[in-house]
């Protein structure tokens, strides 16, 4: 609902689409050091099938080569496969612990600042004290340090809300979006 | 109008970026990233026993002293990065969030009730109930209450009223007697 240029929205989260965007903003968070576990994943993978082939030239035992190939093979597959499962399940305990998100929040976005009320928190803040924000497909995530996490499902708008919301997001705290 | 029973204490609390890392290695030494401290302890003096008594086990050769060399050096290695390595990790982490606890939450005041405890600062209002919190950590200088994983409600025990100190300090330990744990500090 918008009147005179306030975005209002009462939101309720579900338990897997907090899920699903926590886990797809760990990945993104993780972008820079997936790169350094693929390529260190690579490179044992390289030793320990060269162990396999010239293992009595290099003193690499069939055995420990296997197990070089084996760790390489994970460290390759972590970012990809194996981390969106721990991230995920990590993000659903995460909100059976988080009371707040239980309950229906209401927000008034304003051009600077948004207003919050929920049965834990309520006050306004000023948009530009947002730490870090990202949207996914399915939401808005957006964090105020350790203090307030904001997820605002996309199914709760149209498309013109949307591109409202994005548009106060990235005048008012540009810098701190994930990319 | 809705009837409010009095609340048992108020005060403002101011926790310093001190304070609030001190804090933070507290939470995360009871639930977080620290918890296995007593563990790495453990793994750690047992490797070291593993690598020195397979010394004796090979031929004293130079090729065959490494494997257990290389679990010897496991030791220090796990304790450095548990002692030394994560703590820093996570006490600049927690200077960041500092930033942003300062601008929204310092100062505050804090208002003890039965049930629950309302940190109303400049432009926000929280209201925690102790119910959902999930412990309690008391150090010689901060009282933290744990509220999740992430979030944390810092009482320096130099803000407490002195007419009322040890009276908030023992409704605390009343109201979190089960879930209470005292520390000298994140170590110990």
């Amino acid at each position: 609902m918008e009147q005179n240029n306030v975005l209002s929205l009462s939101v309720l989260v579900t338990r897997e689409e907090y899920s699903a965007a926590v886990a797809i903003s760990k990945r993104k968070h993780r972008r820079k050091t997936a790169r350094v576990t693929m390529g260190f994943g690579s490179w044992l993978i390289i030793c320990g099938v060269a162990g396999l082939f010239f293992g009595s030239y290099i003193l690499l035992a069939p055995p420990a080569a296997i197990c070089l190939v084996l760790a390489g093979l994970f460290l390759l597959c972590y970012d990809g496969l194996l981390a969106p499962i721990i991230d995920r399940a990590a993000a659903a305990r995460e909100y059976e612990e988080k009371e707040d998100l239980h309950f229906a929040t209401t927000y008034y976005f304003y051009d600077d600042r948004v207003a919050v009320h929920n049965g834990r928190f309520q006050g306004e803040l000023p948009l530009s004290i947002l730490t870090e924000w990202g949207e996914t497909s399915a939401l808005f995530g957006l964090e105020v340090g350790r203090e307030l996490s904001m997820a605002i499902p996309k199914r709760l708008l149209d498309t013109q809300q949307e591109e409202r919301l994005r548009s106060i997001l990235e005048a008012a705290a540009g810098g701190a979006k994930i990319v | 109008m809705a009837y409010q029973r009095p609340h048992k204490a108020e005060f403002v609390i101011n926790p310093t970026l001190e304070e609030y890392t001190a804090a933070s290695l507290l939470v995360e030494r009871q639930a977080g990233a620290l918890r296995a401290l007593p563990w790495v302890v453990v793994l750690s003096a047992g490797l070291l026993f593993l690598g020195l008594s397979s010394f004796g086990w090979f031929k004293t050769t130079y090729t065959s002293i490494i494997m257990p060399l290389m679990i010897c050096l496991l030791c220090p290695f796990f304790l450095i990065v548990f002692f030394v390595i994560l703590p820093g990790i996570l006490k600049k982490r927690a200077g960041g969030y500092y930033k942003t606890y300062d601008a929204l939450m310092n100062p505050a005041t804090l208002r003890l009730y039965a049930d629950n405890a309302i940190t109303e600062a400049q432009s926000i209002t929280l209201t925690d109930p102790y119910a959902l919190m999930s412990g309690c950590i008391e150090t010689p200088e901060l009282v933290v209450l744990i509220k999740d994983r992430e979030r944390m409600l810092i009482i320096p025990k130099r803000c407490l009223p002195p007419e009322c100190a040890q009276e908030v300090v023992s409704f605390l330990r009343t109201v979190f007697s089960r879930r209470r744990r005292v520390r000298k500090n994140w170590v110990f």
